[in-house]
């Protein structure tokens, strides 16, 4: 077997689509009620951001809604601009840029954090 | 004969049924999907901000205090809930659940998200509103 066709892959996108998304329901109601609905008057200050990120918890949860909202916001746009071309190459050029972009915002992400998961 | 795929194709079958309830809860779906593309990495940007540059963090916070800034995350609130449950109603539909009854799990879902919307912004009034 070759290189995973076009369909076989769109429909590997599709899954993957769900399943992220039914994740960033829970993993954003966490984020949303543990961050601001708690305590809402605690300000988000860099110390609070910094001892969060340290539990080995939160570190887990933290990094799996980053990689999870960033494949469902990158494949998300990848299917709307499949919705506006059907050129082959466009497409494939924009998803090479969309998957580039992904990656970069994710390890830019976790570099950001590092000193602060590092304690 | 017209072309049956790209932007051409799109925008003419928007422009065709979006009075339909399926057509809108798909431009709902779209617009806040984009909405929330563009919040999150301002978002992931700034939060970085509180490790890479302590005090640049803290001046953007007070930015953030801003009546217009509080406006902004309550509208990108609702664009989350939206977006959410409209998707867990497209979710239902690929597994079979509740596919006689698509316009109406959409006016429901849309109601939810107004009573969630509503039950968080009683939560956080009194520190954007009372200061």
């Amino acid at each position: 077997m070759g290189a995973p066709t076009e369909s076989k892959r769109s429909m590997w996108l599709w899954i993957l689509q769900r399943v992220s998304g039914a994740a960033l329901i829970v993993l954003l109601l966490i984020h949303m009620v543990v961050l601001h609905y708690m305590d809402p008057h605690a300000a988000i200050a860099v110390a609070e951001v910094k001892i969060r990120l340290q539990g080995l918890t939160f570190m887990v949860i933290n990094n799996l809604l980053l990689g999870f909202v960033i494949f469902h916001a990158f494949n998300g746009v990848r299917n709307v601009v499949y919705d506006y071309t059907s050129d082959p190459r466009k497409r494939a050029a924009v998803s090479a840029v969309l998957v580039i972009m992904a990656i970069f915002l994710f390890a830019f992400a976790v570099w950001a954090f590092l000193p602060f998961m590092m304690g | 004969m017209l072309k049956q795929s790209g932007f051409g194709y799109y925008v003419r079958k928007i422009a065709r049924t979006w009075k339909e309830t399926g057509t809108l809860a798909h431009i709902v779906h779209r617009v806040t999907g984009i909405l929330l593309v563009v919040y999150l990495g301002v978002h992931i940007y700034v939060v970085t901000q509180a490790s890479l540059n302590g005090e640049g963090y803290e001046s953007i916070l007070e930015m953030f205090r801003d009546p217009l800034f509080a406006a902004g995350e309550l509208i990108m609130i609702m664009g989350g809930l939206v977006h959410g449950l409209n998707g867990i109603r497209l979710t239902l539909f690929d597994m079979g659940i509740g596919l006689k009854h698509q316009k109406a799990m959409f006016w429901a879902f849309m109601v939810i998200a107004v009573a969630v919307w509503f039950a968080g912004l009683a939560i956080v009034w009194p520190v954007i509103g009372g200061g």
